[in-house]
């Protein structure tokens, strides 16, 4: 879909700074930059990995291994059978992919509400927005007591319902500003061309928002699959996500870093791959937000 | 095609009224030039035609249906917007058959319609480009054949010569002339370029501040024009407005004007004689004042204050005492700044409205 770029109205190009180069001196620090960068950001993934892949005779040793010399898949084979590792992603799946379609879906709507027909004013949005700053913790007790009286306490249903409640906003907020970039004349072009306000919405402004929709629903898929908090809370056994189970891990008297690092890297992997196969969307939708505040 | 009978519009935004009880006719077949300064209300009339904006009072009716109420899907209204409103997404094809798309045309059908209109107005080697890829004066052609595609009772085109340049400008202007005579269509066009109007339009309707100021032909409006707002409005350079006071002579009721006594016509004579108060406003188009070397009677003395040669005319600016006289001539006739002439203001010539800051009413 490289015709998307082309048939953008908004404008591009824009957005990208140019590189600082000053001649060969600016060259070498930036090339320096950028090594301790990586080593700095890429490093703790790299111990990741390289440790799930370690026998357990090389996990705590003093100097460390940097370099197996040899690769043990046991621990995968551990974190995803023994401790639960593969009902963790298929929890994860149902609960993160579920949130996600249902909020994009919600979220959208409201987003396009509140941009195009300023639903409940300014104050409506701003209560959005405020939901975003609320910590999880602060409505614990009460979610629990909730959920409890309806004896719905894990299961995916709370999750999913618990996690809609930030994903909805934070999908309405994020799209909102991608509506209102999109200029009415297209939406009003349509309307008397014949054209219903669903059908100018399926037909004009959803081709336009693309690449918006795509990196918005990459984010609130990430934030519903790493939750952590809620999830704890929840969570009694039954419904065992990912990150649920990651610390429970920790609590034996001997730890299994080669096990965890391997159910880290499992954990890891879908968003990995998920981010690579949109990247082409992720960098336009992105590069959006960073046109609007500009 | 059809008549539209717009009865006592008004829309406001919050405390700006953007058109204030409009009321007008347009018969079958006429192309209306909504003419006027920015801000004056033009597009939100526009936007209450299409049924992209409610009124909050009025009535709209197209023939004998009243559409005030209708969506803007059920009104079959052709609209050109200021910006075009191609989408992005869609081919040069895509776009003109959208309306066809939407109504269920079947695509066979749409596929030949788009050809000819397409042909119509000369886009059709552009069919399957896209519409970024396309100039700005290839764009406003596809935005006017979607416009026209789905043969809708009624045009209406917002500022749709704005965009363009200067050479361009013209050629458009007699093109949506050419297919609005050829479809007869009945169209609304907004113009803030009074050359626009008075090139286009069959009737012009000249607003300000959301009001209607005047209703007439292109030579309504040029040769009578109802108030000095619409008398500084068309025209270019604009029309000189004067003050000056009624006065008797010798023979018989005159003006005042620059110092002198003028004559006037015998109908401005007996309409001017009806005034109550002295005081009114003279009016003299740039192109009407004739200049001569040698003084006469009536003729006014003054001095060339500045001269602007623009190749096929040359505009003066004369001093007459404490006044200023801007003067339009042809360009053989040269003359200096500082040069003294004299100029003659005919009767026939001169507009009479009642003072006022704005909008002083016309007298004779
Ligand atoms: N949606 C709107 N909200 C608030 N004010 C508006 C809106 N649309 C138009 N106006 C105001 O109404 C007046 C007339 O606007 P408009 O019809 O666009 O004028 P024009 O097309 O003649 O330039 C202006 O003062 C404008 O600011
Ligand atoms: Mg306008």
């Amino acid at each position: 879909m490289t015709s998307t770029a082309a048939h953008s109205p908004f404008p591009s190009g824009r957005a990208v700074p140019t590189p600082v180069t000053g001649g060969r001196g600016g060259l070498l620090a930036s090339v320096v930059g950028v090594a301790v960068g990586s080593v700095f950001f890429l490093f703790p993934i790299y111990w990741m990995l390289v440790t799930s892949v370690k026998p357990p005779s090389e996990w705590l040793t003093s100097p460390p291994v940097f370099i197996p010399d040899r690769l043990y898949f046991q621990n995968y084979t551990d974190a995803l059978f023994n401790w639960g590792g593969l009902k963790g992603l298929v929890d994860s799946g149902v609960v993160a992919v579920s949130a996600t379609a249902i909020g994009m879906v919600l979220g959208t709507f409201a987003a396009y509400s509140l941009a195009r027909f300023r639903i409940g004013g300014t104050n409506l949005s701003f209560f959005i927005l405020s939901l975003l700053f609320m910590p999880p913790v602060a409505i614990g007790i009460p979610m629990f007591l909730f959920w409890s009286a309806l004896g719905l306490v894990d299961t995916y249903i709370a999750l999913i319902v618990q996690y809609l409640t930030f994903t909805i906003p934070f999908i309405a907020w994020v799209m909102k500003g991608f509506f209102e970039d999109l200029p009415v004349d297209l939406e009003e072009s349509a309307l008397v061309n014949g054209a219903s306000r669903l059908r100018a919405f399926v037909d004009i402004v959803l081709p336009n928002v693309r690449p918006a929709l795509v990196a918005t629903a990459l984010l609130a898929f990430i934030f519903n699959w790493n939750e952590f908090s809620i999830a704890v809370l929840l969570s009694r056994g039954r419904v065992t996500t990912l990150p649920f189970i990651l610390p429970t891990m920790m609590e034996s008297h001997y730890v299994l870093w080669g096990d965890i690092a391997a159910m880290a890297a499992v954990g890891a992997l879908p968003v990995v791959i998920i981010a690579f196969l949109l990247q082409r969307y992720l960098v336009r939708g992105l590069s959006f937000g960073a046109i609007r505040s500009e | 095609m059809a008549r539209v009978t717009l009865k006592h519009l008004s829309r406001s935004f919050g405390p700006v009224a953007a058109v204030r009880d409009l009321s007008l006719e347009i018969p079958d077949g006429t192309l209306l030039c909504l003419l006027g300064p920015s801000g004056s209300g033009k597009t939100t009339t526009l936007r209450l035609v299409a049924g992209l904006e409610r009124p909050d009072s009025g009535e709209i009716w197209l023939d004998d249906d009243e559409i005030s109420r209708l969506e803007p899907k059920d009104r079959h209204v052709g609209v050109m917007f200021q910006g075009y409103a191609l989408y992005p997404q869609m081919s040069v094809r895509d776009n003109i058959g959208y309306p066809l798309k939407v109504r269920g045309v079947p695509r066979t059908e749409r596929e030949a319609r788009v050809t000819e209109v397409a042909r119509l107005l000369e886009i059709d080697s552009l069919l399957d480009r896209a519409v970024q890829q396309i100039s700005g004066g290839q764009q406003q052609r596809v935005a006017l054949a979607r416009a026209i595609i789905q043969r809708p009772r009624l045009f209406l085109l917002d500022e749709p010569i704005s965009n363009l340049d200067a050479v361009l400008r013209s050629t458009m202007r007699a093109e949506i002339r050419r297919l609005q005579k050829m479809l007869g269509a009945t169209t609304i066009v907004v113009s803030h370029d009074q050359l626009d109007a008075l090139a286009m339009a069959d009737l012009i309707a000249i607003m300000k501040d959301g009001v209607i100021q005047q209703l007439g032909t292109p030579d309504d409006v040029y040769y009578r024009p109802s108030n000095t707002f619409v008398a500084r409005f068309i025209g270019e350079p604009q029309m000189n407005l004067l003050p000056a006071s009624l006065a008797r002579g010798e023979r018989g009721l005159g003006v005042r004007v620059l110092g002198h006594w003028l004559p006037v016509t015998e109908t401005a004579r007996t309409a001017l004689a009806a005034v109550t108060l002295p005081d009114v406003v003279v009016g003299v188009r740039p192109r009407a004042i004739r200049i001569h070397r040698e003084g006469g009677d009536d003729r006014i003395a003054a001095s060339v204050y500045l001269a602007a040669p623009e190749g096929s005319r040359v505009i003066y600016q004369f001093q007459i005492g404490g006044d200023r006289l801007t003067v339009e001539a042809e360009p053989e006739f040269r003359l200096n700044e500082g040069e003294e002439v004299h100029l003659e203001l005919r009767p026939e010539s001169l507009h009479f409205f009642a003072p006022g800051a704005d909008g002083g009413t016309r007298i004779a």
